[in-house]
């Protein structure tokens, strides 16, 4: 704290004696004004990046003055400026799309925010390859090294040897607690509607948190103030249409997404038809929309809603006769997930170049397992539903100033969260029986401060953050200090290293054995509260432009970790857990080269992840000592108004550790009533599964037309056909392994209208 | 319903995009020494010493032989031997209230400890209420959970206690009947639904072997009606079939304090036969089986009870 203190003297004291002048305004795209998020601008020895409404600030001495903008994909702007008093400049960019551009920023040289994190513009993954015809950005995060996507086909993101509940999800700042659509095979984020993306592996903003590994947070596209511009892609999983444009030009805009699992549409048309026993039907839907209204020049109000649904549903039903007695019966078994966000956002520029960033929002993810069954002729009605549920609502408000080189972000959150981990109601006839494992709160309060402070060559960030966490019963305050500095050694290269301390108040019971697509989440049980140290350190080196590379290592340890060894327990209050701790550590090291035509991205991470429960030290189920990923992107053909890319993703990656129940004994009762040999389930991994590998291939063929463009992309998923497992079950007399992606190829097309 | 759900709906999407290969892997390391001995005031020591084995080694499971087994009644030795290749039983009774600890000391072996108390038995009414179609009807009032144990336990059992002499052994066992009652305050971990039979046996929903409800729902739960299946009677004919005698099975019901060990295994051990008998790839997590031993598996754990015995009268 003393530090904090003295650094805050110090930016202070540079802002009192300072008699400089304000360069505002903000950085958008030239065709659709749509914000630039993190777009650098430069003013001499200054350089900032603009916030999440693309507005930037920066002192500057009055007098000419050079003004560069630039952020990836774009065409950098340089401007001459003259400025004797404070001024506003709002620079628009032009997307670089004649050329292949990098897809990744790993941290561009002199902007020390960017250590850790991983920035993705999402006009640049239009030509990777599909998942299933799904441009998928969870798809690609798991290409980073230091990320691991768990099962096959999973959309987990497991960061730096943590488990994916200990990610937090954002769709613009409002918590997401579950990223599956399709049992996990698509993440719920429609690319078409995303504008950019960010990974935290390191160096977590101290305006985040609540998760130990990492964040991975999504922007959704403000509306185009411009003109009005549609989107159609057909896909063989789903077909999507993105429509926006201004409501008052230049001023206010909207956005709406929808997106629909097709094949739904085939099997309920058939379905209508022919009535087949058992009858099995799927169902996905998502919507994403925003409005942002432009209020006077100082405030920009934006409202966003976030909506999908997964159903899956078997229904069976027989007719006959027994002994002449006619009888009849209907059964329908479901699986059901609602995830709904919305957040209202106000974003206030003051003269002095303070932005004020205010926001209300509520999120839920909503659980459902049923079963319904009728007959006839006895009448009977029998209903059971099985519901896991939490929903949020919460606050947040926060200001950020430039104080000449300097600048600081500061704010308080404040969330509140209701759990309901697990209600079962019987219906049965008349009767109607609820039995609940008592609804849960957890409420969440959290000051933070961020301050980036440049002396010369070094960039230095002091963070701290400050929860306070109550469950109801025990209340938890922690004090979180995120801290770093940067220097710039030569033009070319720049080493950094950072102190992150992160705490998490909940956890999902699914951790380790992630066997359903939906976590079921619950708040901290006692007075121990999930934390994490990591320190981590790193090169970048850029020899020319066309080249990248870095290397960063890290070591985290985590303590008060949640094992359960028994749900139902837990749920009922009895125990069911223990508590452990939890260690990694590792190296990741990234290759760019980016030339017009080409693009080719290697990263490899060395990973170790441990867990210890009592005296049992064990490979973490998320352990994953090897991960290799190879990014390829060519232009093969660019005549006219044609474009035609192929792209190749190649993985591969250690087997990870997985608990497979190989040992029996023999229960009590076995001298009464026969052999009866029960399993010593392992809570911790026993076994590593064989390495993964896959090849992922893509051609795309972009073609502009009169009005707007259109692009055709095919795709094949696991090229060489490897057998990579998905889960592996033994069935008592052979261990058998269930894979899920073959050779699998799909397509999507997509109008631009 | 869950393990239902849990099962049956991803394993149809797997059936239609999946493809299953045998996968070799070995991780059993070596065979751990499992303690079993589930000990009563009705009965006397009963002691299990099993080593444990690969899953898919189909052999009987071996007896641990040569290993020295303490047994102290509260802290005060009782009985010291070594294990054979039989069950060891120690002719004593368990005495209700006293602390019982035992000690497993087997060669190149973690030493195996653990401890239980035995509870007091449980205080209850039980009356026969009305018989509907072989389903037997019952009534348990002024029950009492005497010394505070975590849970009460109920079942139900039919039998032949008094077959004429050559009939054939087999009735002469207790067969355990589901127990039929609609309780809100239960344990749901081994239910069923039986809505066919519902109006002859009063619920809808079965419990498949014993009923637990926990210490804290004790006074929700009772007084309770329910019902079992009280048997098929056996008849036997005269040697010159002009007349038979239909011999009524008995019902015998028990009410049992449970320790927490006790509860606990018997719990986990039902979940995990019922997510078994489902298939249990797709459940949140990997049940653990509840064991109280420490340096090994098994359970040493301890009940008390108190039953009710029906007998119906022979019928000419």
């Amino acid at each position: 704290m003393k530090t904090l203190f003295v650094a805050l003297f110090i930016v202070c004291g540079l802002s009192a004696f300072s008699q400089r002048i304000t360069i505002s305004g903000s950085v958008r795209e030239a065709q659709t004004l749509e914000p630039i998020i993190g777009a650098v601008v430069t003013i001499g020895e200054s350089s900032v990046a603009t916030n999440n409404s693309g507005f930037y600030a920066l002192k500057t001495d009055s007098g000419n003055q050079t003004l560069i903008a630039s952020f990836l994909g774009y065409r950098t702007d340089t401007l001459q400026i003259r400025a004797i008093k404070d001024t506003t400049i709002n620079i628009n960019l032009e997307v670089q799309a004649t050329e292949i551009e990098q897809v990744v920023v790993v941290g561009e040289n002199g902007s020390n925010s960017q250590f850790g994190k991983v920035s993705i513009n999402m006009n640049q993954l239009k030509h990777t390859p599909l998942f299933m015809g799904e441009q998928d950005i969870f798809k690609y995060f798991q290409m980073l090294p230091g990320v691991v996507g768990g099962k096959e086909g999973s959309s987990e993101l497991n960061i730096r040897g943590g488990s994916s509940d200990q990610t937090l999800i954002v769709l613009d700042d409002v918590p997401i607690y579950n990223q599956n659509h399709a049992m996990g095979f698509v993440s719920i984020f429609n690319g078409d509607a995303l504008s950019k993306a960010d990974l935290y592996k390191g160096s977590i903003p101290a305006s985040m948190g609540g998760r130990l590994s990492g964040i991975a947070a999504m922007t959704t596209k403000e509306g185009n103030k411009d003109d009005h511009k549609q989107v159609l892609t057909i896909g063989t999983l789903s077909a999507s249409f993105l429509g926006e444009g201004p409501i008052q030009k230049g001023k206010s805009s909207y956005l709406v997404s929808a997106r629909y699992f097709t094949p739904h549409l085939l099997l309920s048309t058939a379905y209508t038809f022919i009535k087949p026993s058992p009858r099995i039907n799927y169902l996905f839907a998502d919507l994403t929309s925003k409005l942002t209204f432009q209020l006077g020049k100082q405030n920009t109000l934006s409202w966003n809603v976030y909506g999908g649904y997964d159903a899956f549903v078997l229904n069976m039903q027989e007719e006959g006769a027994v002994n002449n007695n006619l009888f009849s019966y209907e059964s329908e078994a479901g699986y059901y997930w609602t995830t709904l966000a919305s957040s209202l956002k106000l974003a206030t520029q003051f003269s002095s170049g303070t932005f004020l960033n205010s926001m209300i929002y509520y999120t839920s993810i909503n659980n459902r397992m049923s079963g319904k069954y009728s007959s006839e002729p006895n009448s009977i009605l029998m209903e059971n539903n099985l519901r896991s549920a939490i929903n949020e609502i919460g606050f947040k408000v926060s200001a950020s100033s430039q104080l000449a080189q300097h600048s600081i972000n500061y704010g308080i959150n404040g969330a509140y969260q209701f759990f309901r981990p697990k209600e079962q109601t019987y219906i049965s006839n008349n009767e109607n029986f609820i039995v609940a494992n008592g609804n849960q709160n957890l409420l969440t309060t959290t000051v933070f401060f961020d301050g980036n402070l440049k002396f010369g060559k070094f960039d230095v960030h002091l963070g701290v953050r400050a929860p306070l966490y109550y469950n109801g019963h025990n209340t938890i305050v922690d004090v979180e200090p995120r801290v770093g500095a940067s220097f710039q050694m030569t033009q070319k290269s720049s080493i950094y290293a950072s102190f992150d301390r992160t705490t998490q108040p909940l956890f999902s019971l699914n951790r380790l054995y992630g066997g359903q697509p939906i976590d079921f989440w619950m708040p901290f049980q006692q007075k121990a509260i999930e934390s994490a140290n990591q320190v981590s350190a790193g090169w970048k080196y850029r020899p020319m432009n066309r080249l990248f590379f870095s290397v960063e290592g890290f070591y985290k340890d985590m303590n008060n970790l949640y094992f359960v060894s028994n749900e139902d327990m837990m749920l009922a209050g009895e125990g069911g857990y223990e508590l452990g701790s939890g260690r990694a550590f590792g190296a990741e090291l990234v290759g760019q080269y980016t030339a017009p035509k080409t693009t080719i991205m290697l990263s490899y991470a060395y990973t170790n992840s441990t867990r210890k429960v009592g005296n049992r030290q064990f490979d973490f189920v998320y352990d994953t000592p090897h991960n290799l990923n190879v990014y390829f992107k060519q232009l093969t053909l660019k005549r006219g108004d044609r474009s035609h890319y192929f792209s190749a993703n190649l993985s591969f990656r250690s087997g990870m550790p997985y608990i497979i129940t190989n040992e029996v004994y023999p229960s009590w009762d076995i001298e009464n009533n026969g052999s009866t040999a029960i399993p010593d389930n392992p809570l911790y991994a026993n076994v590593r599964l064989k390495n993964y590998f896959r090849l992922d291939l893509n051609y795309s063929m972009e073609k502009k037309l009169k009005k707007g463009k259109r692009v055709w992309q095919v795709s094949i998923l696991n090229a060489t056909n490897h057998f990579n497992p998905y889960m592996v079950v033994n069935k008592g007399t052979q261990i058998d392994a269930v894979s899920l992606i073959p050779l699998l190829p799909s397509f999507s097309y997509k109008r631009y209208f | 319903m869950k393990s239902k759900l849990n099962f049956i709906l991803p394993i149809i999407a797997l059936c239609l995009c999946s493809c299953v290969k045998r996968y070799n892997v070995d991780v059993f390391e070596k065979p751990q020494v499992v303690l079993n001995s589930i000990i009563t005031p009705d009965s006397t020591f009963k002691i299990d010493l099993y080593w444990s084995r690969k899953l898919e080694d189909s052999r009987e499971f071996s007896r641990v032989i040569g290993s020295t087994v303490r047994l102290k009644e509260n802290d005060a030795l009782i009985l010291e031997t070594v294990s054979d290749n039989s069950r060891l039983v120690f002719d004593y009774h368990p005495k209700s209230g006293a602390h019982y600890s035992i000690e497993v000391e087997t060669k190149d072996q973690p030493l195996l400890k653990a401890e239980t108390t035995i509870p007091l038995a449980p205080d209850a009414e039980c009356r026969f209420t009305e018989n509907r179609a072989r389903y037997h009807h019952y009534r348990l009032d002024n029950v009492v959970a005497n010394g505070d144990p975590y849970a009460l336990l109920l079942g139900a059992f039919y039998g032949f206690k008094n077959l004429p002499e050559g009939e054939d052994p087999y009735y002469n066992r207790d067969r355990n009947s589901q127990i039929y009652t609609v309780a809100q305050f239960s344990e749901k971990f081994n239910t069923t639904t039986d809505d066919d039979g519902a109006t002859i046996t009063g619920s809808n929903e079965a419990y498949w072997d014993y009923m637990m409800v926990e210490r804290k729902n004790v006074e929700k739960v009772y007084p309770l009606t329910f019902s079992m299946y009280g048997g098929n009677p056996i008849i036997i004919y005269s040697d010159d079939y002009s007349s038979y005698t239909e011999i009524k099975p008995e019902n015998t019901v028990f009410l049992i304090s449970a320790t927490k060990d006790y509860a606990l295994y018997y719990k986990t051990l039902r979940m995990w036969q019922i997510q078994n008998s489902m298939g249990d790839i797709f459940n949140t997590q990997v049940l653990k089986i509840h064991s109280n031993i420490e340096g090994g598996l098994g359970i040493f754990a301890a009940y008390n009870q108190k039953s009710f015995i029906f007998e119906f009268n022979e019928e000419q």
